[in-house]
């Protein structure tokens, strides 16, 4: 596959991710939407990696996802926290810190 | 297959290892005690970061570039911001000594992001920049929702780990494509190889990280969760994050820029100088309008980091320099301002409202005037540490022959002294005091009368501010010592 063509692959990914990020309210999808950005990320690392044969890239991908997995249990437990006992998932909902 | 192990100086990561030692052990001692107990763990938290500290002292002078195979380098600005750091942590430690609310966990959580703060700013290799950056982020966002009571802590939480996974994911996708252009992860590779010549790819992916470390850094226009963080977190921790994460973070913009990406500055550049005229003004601007002085002192938070932006703009010696001056008054001036007001804090309920804070200084001399010095350092005023670094940077900034950025440094501060004194003024007034407070004194007054501030500060607290009290003036009296051991050893990295 040319590079052009990953480059491109992987800015739609990323920017469809990034546009859910900020387009929903529901913490849940936003959070799917932050992995698609992440995920695009790791597209570009693979790509790279293989075509300079370079092993770093590849790790660089195992380093990212490790760290994704830890930041979305982090990202549902605070979620869970603070939606309970609330009836909707919507981030407007919360709005105590304003000014 | 053989894998050959490279032979390490793990006395290079000696602070680090420190840290995780004594999270550990607080960690491992919390399941043998009561709840109320885990308090006392403090002490073994204060220790490891005591020792941490001797660690990174011993290293003073034996600096080391590229260790690690490239990962992380130790160099003299790594130290000095160190230090900074690790005075953050002891400091939100000693805070969080008489607070019941806050057990082993919060000591292990401000454990471990000291520990990622202290890589973040040694971190020479994009992997360790990214390792950083994470480690350092994922205890604060549990730190932020520690609060028991306050729907709004765990708000807080939510907001700063939405905002930090999307801020991170601009940074990584920078990485990527500098990746790309260059084949190399390690930051002086990557610096050599731009010298070469740098296409699209590169421009892109510089400008990337900028805008993903100016997210942790909450540079305007990326500021937008610092507030609401600030403002939710228990303010222990908001006193940690707004000094600690500043220092780290900077230093990590600041290697990141001058070792990855010194061919492109004439692209990076203007970008900086945008950044940081923009937040210097509209840090002080929303400043004003703030009725909460937690949110307050994190708009003010935002336009401090604008001054340092203006020292890493000049890119020079005296510019990094002047930066790690500014960094080690604005501890001592923030963690002191943080300590009154998490002194000044009630059972479950936070002192935040400015109107609190109405008549203080009949109520409570000396802490209004321990605040009083915080508040007048940060507007720089002549005499304080806030001043003769807020000098420092100006000086850089013209030597480097930034004048419009040095005159909106000026404009800016002088809106800053506006919202300092107004603090000050509220402090001051006592019209207020008798009205509003007697009928909440009689206890019949509207439910939105705010109560008076509880009778005196908690030991921890008065040990942050004595300590801040010094450091304001010593560092702003007599800083020829520190000028000298800052000046003689840190150059460009």
């Amino acid at each position: 596959m040319p590079e052009v063509a990953v480059l491109i692959l992987s800015a739609l990914l990323f920017s469809l991710g990034g546009y859910g990020a900020m387009a929903r309210k529901n913490p849940l999808q936003m959070f799917m939407a932050i992995e698609m950005m992440w995920n695009a990320v790791n597209l570009v690392f693979i790509y790279f990696a293989r075509q300079f044969g370079d092993v770093g890239g590849q790790i660089f991908v195992f380093v990212v996802v490790t760290v994704a997995a830890a930041e979305v249990a982090i990202g549902l437990g605070t979620v869970v926290l603070a939606f309970r006992g609330r009836e909707r998932l919507d981030l407007d909902e919360l709005d105590s810190l304003k000014g | 297959m053989n894998i050959a192990i490279p032979a390490f100086n793990w006395l290079l990561v000696e602070p680090l290892g420190l840290l995780a030692m004594a999270s550990v052990l607080v960690l491992l001692a919390s399941l043998f005690m009561r709840r109320e107990e885990e308090g006392d763990l403090a002490g073994v938290a204060l220790v490891g970061i005591v020792a941490s500290g001797y660690a990174l002292y011993r290293l003073w002078g034996h600096t080391a570039s590229g260790a690690f195979a490239g990962m992380i380098t130790i160099d003299h600005f790594a130290l000095a911001i160190g230090f900074v750091i690790l005075l953050a942590a002891a400091a939100a430690v000693v805070l969080a000594w008489s607070d019941r609310h806050l057990g082993a966990e919060y000591l292990v959580q401000i454990l471990l992001a000291t520990l990622g703060m202290l890589l973040f700013a040694q971190a020479s290799n994009l992997v360790t920049l990214f390792l950083g950056i994470e480690i350092l982020s994922l205890p604060l966002y549990v730190l932020a929702g520690l609060h028991p009571e306050r729907a709004g802590s765990r708000e807080a939480a939510v907001k700063y780990v939405l905002m930090g996974a999307f801020s991170s994911g601009i940074l990584l996708y920078g990485m990527a494509l500098t990746y790309g252009a260059t084949g190399a992860l390690a930051l002086s590779d990557v610096g050599q190889r731009l010298a070469a010549g740098a296409g699209s790819l590169a421009y892109l992916g510089v400008a990337l990280i900028v805008v993903g470390l100016g997210f942790k850094l909450a540079l305007v226009p990326f500021h937008s969760w610092a507030p609401d963080v600030y403002q939710g977190a228990p303010t222990a921790v908001t006193a940690f994050m707004s000094v600690a994460t500043k220092a780290a973070a900077f230093a990590a913009l600041a290697r990141t820029l001058l070792v990855g990406f010194p061919y492109l500055f004439h692209r990076w550049l203007p970008l900086l100088w945008g950044i940081a005229a923009l937040t210097m003004l509209a840090g002080n601007l929303m400043a004003l309008r703030q009725t909460s002085l937690k949110r307050l002192l994190a708009y003010s938070g935002i336009a401090h980091a604008g001054y340092l932006v203006v020292a890493l703009a000049a890119v020079t010696g005296l510019g990094l320099f002047a930066s790690v001056y500014y960094l080690v008054a604005y501890a001592f001036m923030n963690l002191g301002a943080f300590a009154v007001v998490a002194g000044l804090s009630r059972e479950g309920e936070e002192g935040d409202a400015l109107e609190t804070y109405r008549g203080l200084f009949f109520r409570h001399p000396l802490a209004a005037g321990a605040m009083v010095v915080f508040l007048l350092s940060l507007a720089s005023i002549p005499a304080t540490a806030g001043f003769m670094a807020k000098l420092t940077i100006l000086l850089a900034a013209v030597q480097a022959g930034d004048w419009p950025l040095a005159a909106v440094l000026v404009v800016a501060t002088m809106i800053g002294l506006y919202v300092y004194l107004k603090v000050v003024y509220t402090m001051f007034d006592r019209s207020g005091d008798t009205a509003p407070q007697a009928a909440a004194g009689e206890g019949e007054g509207q439910a939105q009368v705010v109560p008076p501030a509880p009778a005196r500060l908690t030991p921890g607290a008065w040990v942050v501010v004595a300590v801040s009290v010094w450091g304001t003036f010593q560092f702003g009296l007599v800083p020829g010592p520190l000028l000298h051991a800052l000046s003689s050893t840190i150059l460009l990295p």
